[in-house]
C-alpha cells in the first residue's frame, strides 16, 4: 500500500510503501530529516 | 521440561503464571533405559536433522548424544501410526514396557516469580543466493553442515570429506557474510561470529589435512575478542589464504562436481578465478520464527532486526523492559558462546535478585484510577504496553492498575477521556501548572517542547555538557514518556499563546516503555488534524525523535524551531487563542450537558 506524507517542516511530499499489518515505522522527511511527517489522506 | 511450548503467560513480576504445553515423548522417560531396542527394529528411516541430513535416524530416536535426558522419544509424526497401531515394533522389543503409543499431550501451569528467555537463534537460508549455487551443487554446504561433517561425533566420525564423491577435499573455500550485512538478501546487521568460527574451521581443517589449501573470501574479518586476533594470526601462518572480495559466481564442472569460483580481490583490483573442490558459506544468524508470537506472550519489544529489545543496553542489557523477565543468548542478538555464557549469568544473578528479595518495590511514578470516573471503556488496558491495567468492559467494572507490573510511562492517562487516571508525580495539574509557568510572560517568545525523561530530555542534558548552543527562548517539560503528553496539554500551551510546541520522545524502537511512543505518534496525527480543522497550521505542533546519544540533534531541531517561533505572527496567536478557547468552552457545554442527562437517567 503507498502512503502520501508532507513534512511539516520544510512542506516536501513524498510517497512511501508501508505493510498495514507490520509495527509502524519512524517516518523522517528524506529532504530535511525532520520526523514531523504528517499522513495525508487520498480524499 | 523437553518438547514444551509456552501457550499463555499471564500475571508480573514476582506472580507470573505461566501456561506450558509438554507434547507426548510417547516413552516414560523415566524407565526407558535408552538401549535402544526400539530404534533397532523401528522400520522408519528418515534424515537426521541434527546431521544436516548427513545420516539419517528412526522414528523412535534421541535427537542427538548429549540430549537430556537420555531417553528415547517417537517422533508421532513419522511413525507409521497409532490409530490403529501399524506396526508396533517398538512396543514389542522395549523389555521394559515403557512405549505408550496413546500417551496424551500434558498442560502444566507454573507459577514462577521471574522469567529468562534464552530460545537462542535461527540461521540465514542461503537458498535465496543463487549465484552460489547452495541448490545446486552439492560439495556448496553451509557452516552448520560443515560443522558436522568436522565433527568427531559427526555422520563421518570427523573425517572431511566431500558430499558428491566422499573424498577429502584438496581445496576449500569459505565464503563469509552470507545473510549478513547487507541490505538487499540478507539482513543488516553483523552476526558477530561468522568470522572467528571460519578462522576456526581452517584450523581444525589444517590440524586433519595440512596440505589442504584454505581460502576465505571476506569483506572484513572483525576479530574483536580476547585471543581472536592471535587465533586469526596462528590461522594466516598455517597457511590459510584471506582474500578480500566476496565471489559473484560459483560454477560447477559437470563430470568432476568440482567448483569453480569467481571474485573481485579489492586489494589487488582483478577479478580472480579459484578451482575449489568444496565452498562453506559462513550463513548469518537470525532470530528464531517463533519469537515474534513470544514476544507478543511476554509484552517484549522487538528491534528492526527482530530480536528482543534490552531495557538499556548498557545499564540494564539482560532486562526486558517489562519486570521480572530477563534475556539471555542470541535470544537479544547474535552473539560467541562466552558472550551468552557471561548474559545467562548475569540473568541469573538478576533474577536470584529478585527472588532472594522476597517483594518488589514498586515505581513511584505509577498509575492511579479514579473509579468515580471511569467508564470501564477499555482504552487504558489496549494501551498499557505491559498489560499491567485490566477492565471487565462487559460487567463494567472499573480500571485496575497491578501497581507492580505499572512502569509508569502515563499512555493510559494520556488516552483516557474520562480523567479517570492519574500518574503520581505527574498529574494533569502539575503539567498544566508547567505550561502555565513557562507561557506566564511573552509567550510568543517561547517554543514550549514535552520531552521525554529517557532519551530527549537526555539529548537535552548532552547538547548542554557538549557546549552545543540552543536558542533561550526554549522551554522544556519532562515527562516519563512522550506518551504522557495528553492532547489537552498541546491545546492548552497553544491556547496560552505558545507559537510552536514541540512534542519529543524516544526513536520508535527503542521506547523506554516498550511501545508507549506509537501512541505519541498517533496523537500527532490526530492533532495535525484537529488542529488543522480548527484552522491553525498544523506545522506549529513538530514532532521529533531524539535520542539521549543527539546531543547536535537536539541543538539542530531547537533552532529550527526558534526559525519556526519567529515566522508565527502576534495575529495568527490572538486567532489560534481565540479559536481554541472557543473550541474548549464548547466542550465543557457539550460535557455538562451530557453529565446532566445521564443524572436526569439515573432519576
Amino acid at each position: 500500500m503507498e502512503q502520501k506524507l508532507k513534512c511539516l517542516r520544510c512542506g516536501f511530499e513524498y510517497t512511501v510503501r508501508v505493510e498495514p499489518n507490520k509495527a509502524p515505522r519512524e517516518r523522517v522527511c528524506p529532504k530535511c530529516h525532520s520526523n514531523s511527517v504528517r499522513k495525508i489522506s487520498s480524499k | 521440561m523437553t518438547l514444551s511450548e509456552v501457550e499463555e503467560v499471564s500475571g508480573h513480576i514476582g506472580n507470573f503464571r505461566v501456561k506450558v504445553r509438554q507434547r507426548a515423548r510417547y516413552i516414560d522417560e523415566k524407565e526407558c533405559t535408552a538401549c535402544g531396542k526400539c530404534a533397532e527394529v523401528c522400520p522408519v528411516v528418515v534424515p537426521d536433522e541434527f546431521q544436516q541430513g548427513f545420516s539419517s535416524r528412526k522414528a523412535t530416536y534421541i535427537p542427538y548424544p548429549q540430549a537430556v535426558p537420555s531417553a528415547y522419544l517417537i517422533d508421532m509424526g513419522r511413525c507409521l501410526g497409532n490409530n490403529p497401531v501399524a506396526c508396533d515394533k517398538c512396543v514389542d522389543a522395549c523389555e521394559k514396557q515403557c512405549i505408550d503409543l496413546n500417551m496424551p499431550d500434558k498442560e502444566v501451569e507454573l507459577n514462577v516469580g521471574v522469567i529468562i528467555v534464552a530460545t537462542g537463534m535461527g540461521v540465514y537460508d542461503p537458498t535465496v543466493l543463487d549465484e552460489y549455487g547452495y541448490t545446486r551443487f552439492e560439495n556448496v554446504i553451509t557452516t552448520l553442515e560443515f560443522e558436522r561433517l568436522i565433527n568427531a561425533a559427526g555422520p563421518t566420525k570427523g573425517h572431511l570429506v566431500r558430499p558428491s564423491d566422499r573424498q577429502t577435499p584438496r581445496h576449500v573455500g569459505f565464503i563469509q557474510c552470507v545473510g549478513s550485512r547487507t541490505e538487499n538478501r540478507g539482513n543488516p546487521y553483523c552476526s558477530n561470529v561468522c568470522c572467528m568460527n571460519t578462522v576456526k574451521d581452517s584450523l581444525l581443517i589444517k590440524e586433519h589435512h595440512p596440505d589442504t589449501e584454505i581460502y576465505v573470501f571476506y569483506m572484513d574479518l572483525r576479530a574483536f575478542g580476547k585471543g581472536f586476533e592471535d587465533l586469526l594470526r596462528r590461522s594466516k601462518e598455517a597457511g590459510v589464504h584471506y582474500i578480500r572480495g566476496l565471489p559473484g559466481e560459483v560454477t560447477e564442472n559437470h563430470p568432476t562436481r568440482d567448483l569453480c569460483l569467481r571474485v573481485e580481490n579489492t586489494t589487488t583490483a582483478r577479478v580472480e578465478e579459484y578451482d575449489l573442490d568444496m565452498v562453506v558459506l559462513s550463513v548469518g544468524l537470525e532470530p528464531t520464527q517463533d519469537l515474534k508470537r513470544l514476544a507478543s506472550l511476554l509484552n517484549l519489544s522487538q528491534t528492526p532486526d527482530g530480536f528482543v529489545m534490552e531495557s538499556h543496553p548498557k545499564l540494564r542489557p539482560v532486562d526486558a523492559p517489562t519486570p521480572g523477565i530477563f534475556f539471555a543468548g542470541c535470544v537479544e542478538s547474535p552473539k560467541d558462546v562466552k558472550d551468552s555464557v557471561t548474559q545467562a549469568g548475569a540473568a541469573a544473578a538478576r533474577s536470584a535478585i529478585l527472588l532472594n528479595a522476597g517483594a518488589v518495590k514498586s515505581q513511584a511514578i505509577k498509575a492511579v484510577v479514579d473509579l468515580a470516573n471511569c467508564t470501564s471503556c477499555g482504552v487504558c488496558a489496549r494501551v498499557c504496553p505491559y498489560g499491567a491495567i485490566t477492565v471487565d468492559v462487559k460487567a463494567k467494572r472499573g480500571a485496575e492498575v497491578v501497581v507492580a507490573a505499572c512502569a509508569g510511562c502515563g499512555t493510559c492517562a494520556a488516552e483516557c477521556h474520562f480523567d479517570a487516571i492519574a500518574m503520581q508525580h505527574f498529574t494533569d495539574a502539575q503539567i498544566l501548572a508547567q505550561i502555565n509557568a513557562a507561557l506566564e510572560e511573552e509567550p510568543e517568545q517561547k517554543v514550549l517542547a514535552f520531552l521525554c525523561n529517557w532519551c530527549s530530555y537526555a539529548g537535552g542534558d548532552l547538547a548542554g555538557v557538549s557546549r552545543l548552543k540552543y536558542p533561550a527562548s526554549t522551554r522544556f517539560i519532562r515527562v516519563m514518556c512522550s506518551g504522557r503528553v495528553d492532547e489537552s496539554f498541546i491545546l492548552w500551551a497553544f491556547e496560552k499563546g505558545a507559537p510552536v510546541v514541540l512534542l519529543s520522545g524516544c526513536h520508535l524502537g527503542d521506547c523506554h516503555y516498550i511501545n508507549a511512543n506509537h501512541w505519541t505518534m498517533r496523537r500527532a496525527d490526530k492533532l495535525w488534524d484537529r488542529l488543522e480543522k480548527l484552522g491553525i497550521r498544523p506545522e506549529r505542533l513538530q514532532l521529533e525523535w531524539i535520542s539521549s546519544a543527539e546531543g547536535t540533534r537536539f541543538s539542530q531541531v531547537m533552532r529550527g524551531l526558534e526559525e519556526m517561533r519567529r515566522k508565527v505572527t502576534p495575529d495568527e496567536i490572538r486567532h489560534t487563542r481565540k479559536v481554541l478557547a472557543d473550541y474548549r468552552l464548547s466542550k465543557e457545554a457539550e460535557e455538562t450537558s451530557e453529565d446532566k442527562e445521564s443524572e436526569a437517567a439515573e432519576v
